[in-house]
């Protein structure tokens, strides 16, 4: 558990950092510390429902097999977002160089970092899953089911502490500021307050402010 | 009318071999929980939720013997009773009864009609294994409501009372309705697992008619508690 507990912490706080980066150095030291915290929060919320939901897919696993399985999950989520800091510190310091001091290449960057956190956590997920399920009296399709109801809870979860823990890396237009190291239920660009209604959103596309458009793509 | 001759010749099957695949053995029955690993389920937390969640067929295997009913049922209503309470309280510490009330409630108010109409029909299912079968739905509704009450209160503590569009009072209505949804699986796979019934076919018409009776009394009492 404590080795897990390493592994989570510095290869998240790299992720953090490269992170940050595209913003300014105040941003990626903080994510040093809130990449870290993000992944505990989550793991901690879920572990009960992980469980829960492994007996009621009739998985033969004890509530401590879950707990140790779900800690590892997240050392390699760690792992695996850390390799790929070398790759998001490269993007975040162009993107920083390049940027139109308005809105840049935020929605990009976004969705490059959105996309690295569900590959790398779908990743460890399976392999995890798999490693803890074989050899065990569970179906191929169960364990299928039960792997695809932890991704969801861990997404349902994460993503809204990810949205109470902003910013991590801010749009370029605020630059200088110093805003609270967590930015809650504050209404963001398009006026969502939870995680929920910025999927929502997302979908229905709302206008940006007026101040924000207008931006060179 | 010409008969057909089977193949002769070097590459004809060779007779003695048998090429059909037998057919697979019957799934052995699941033995039904002794009265022992209930009493153990009354009082250890991890073994009720065994009960409750994890061996549905082994239940079927107690409602077919008509073993450990009495004991099957207090497990069943202690976890339908308890579990529930920590997600009532997110809700709000004197909300605490809110939640069980209205699983545990439905069912109850529904539940002298599945066993008079299971009986009006035929069926020959005795009260015990009534009770039992129905109170499944709150006591796995009640196991979900448990591991989802740490989520719920990480989401309000999260969440803007004022939210315009989603707030967390919404994702509860959605968590509390996949509870129930897992409480009405969890009936019917024990149901399904059940081999001994007389008339099946009947019976699960009886069950899937109560179901709109139990989900209009459930909506009505989710309203009436203003969850």
């Amino acid at each position: 558990m404590r080795r897990a507990l390493l592994g989570i912490l510095l290869g998240s706080a790299a992720y953090g950092f490269a992170l940050g980066s595209a913003h300014s150095e105040l941003y990626a030291l903080r994510n040093v510390v809130k990449l870290p915290l993000l992944v505990v929060v989550t793991t901690t919320v879920c572990s009960l429902s992980y469980w829960i939901a492994a007996r009621a897919f009739r998985a033969p696993l004890g509530f401590r097999e879950v707990q140790v399985s779900a800690w590892r999950l997240f050392q390699d989520l760690g792992l695996l977002l850390g390799s790929l800091s070398p790759a998001v510190f490269f993007v975040a310091r162009v993107a920083r160089a390049t940027d139109d001091g308005k809105l840049g290449d935020y929605d990009a960057f976004l969705a490059l970092n959105m996309a690295c956190v569900a590959a790398s956590g779908t990743l460890a997920l399976v392999r995890q899953a798999s490693e803890l399920l074989a050899g065990r009296e569970l179906s191929r399709t169960r364990a299928s089911f039960l792997v695809g109801t932890w991704l969801a809870l861990s997404l349902f979860v994460g993503g809204q502490a990810a949205f109470s823990m902003r910013p991590f890396f801010g749009f370029p237009a605020t630059r200088g500021n110093v805003p609270p190291w967590f930015l809650g239920h504050q209404a963001d660009l398009r006026g969502a307050t939870n995680f929920y209604e910025s999927v929502w959103q997302t979908i229905r596309q709302p206008p940006l402010p007026g101040w924000l458009r207008g931006t060179s793509y | 009318m010409d008969s057909v001759q089977p193949p002769t010749g070097p590459n004809a099957p060779d007779p003695s071999v048998q090429y059909y695949r037998p057919a697979p053995a019957p799934k052995p029955r699941a033995e039904p929980h002794a009265s022992s690993d209930v009493d153990l389920a009354l009082w250890q937390p991890l073994r009720t939720v065994d009960v409750v969640l994890a061996t549905p067929e082994r239940v079927a295997a107690n409602v077919d013997g008509e073993l450990a009913l009495g004991r099957l049922a207090a497990v069943f209503l202690l976890s339908g009773l308890l579990f529930a309470v920590p997600y009532s309280c997110v809700l709000g510490v004197d909300s605490w009864w809110r939640v069980t009330t209205l699983y545990l409630g439905s069912t109850l108010i529904c539940l002298p009609s599945l066993y008079v109409f299971t009986s009006y029909m035929g069926t020959r299912v005795t009260l015990a294994q009534i009770v039992v079968l129905a109170l499944m739905i709150p006591a796995s509704a009640a196991l979900f409501t448990l591991g989802f009450a740490p989520i719920l209160e990480f989401l309000r503590l999260t969440m803007s009372d004022a939210s315009k569009e989603i707030g967390w009072t919404s994702i509860s209505k959605v968590l509390l309705g996949i509870a129930l949804a897992a409480g009405i699986i969890q009936l019917w796979r024990c149901f399904l697992g059940s081999r001994q019934k007389t008339n099946p076919a009947l019976l699960a018409l009886v069950l899937i008619v109560w179901h709109g009776v139990f989900l209009y009394v459930f909506t009505r009492m989710f309203r009436v508690l203003e969850l």
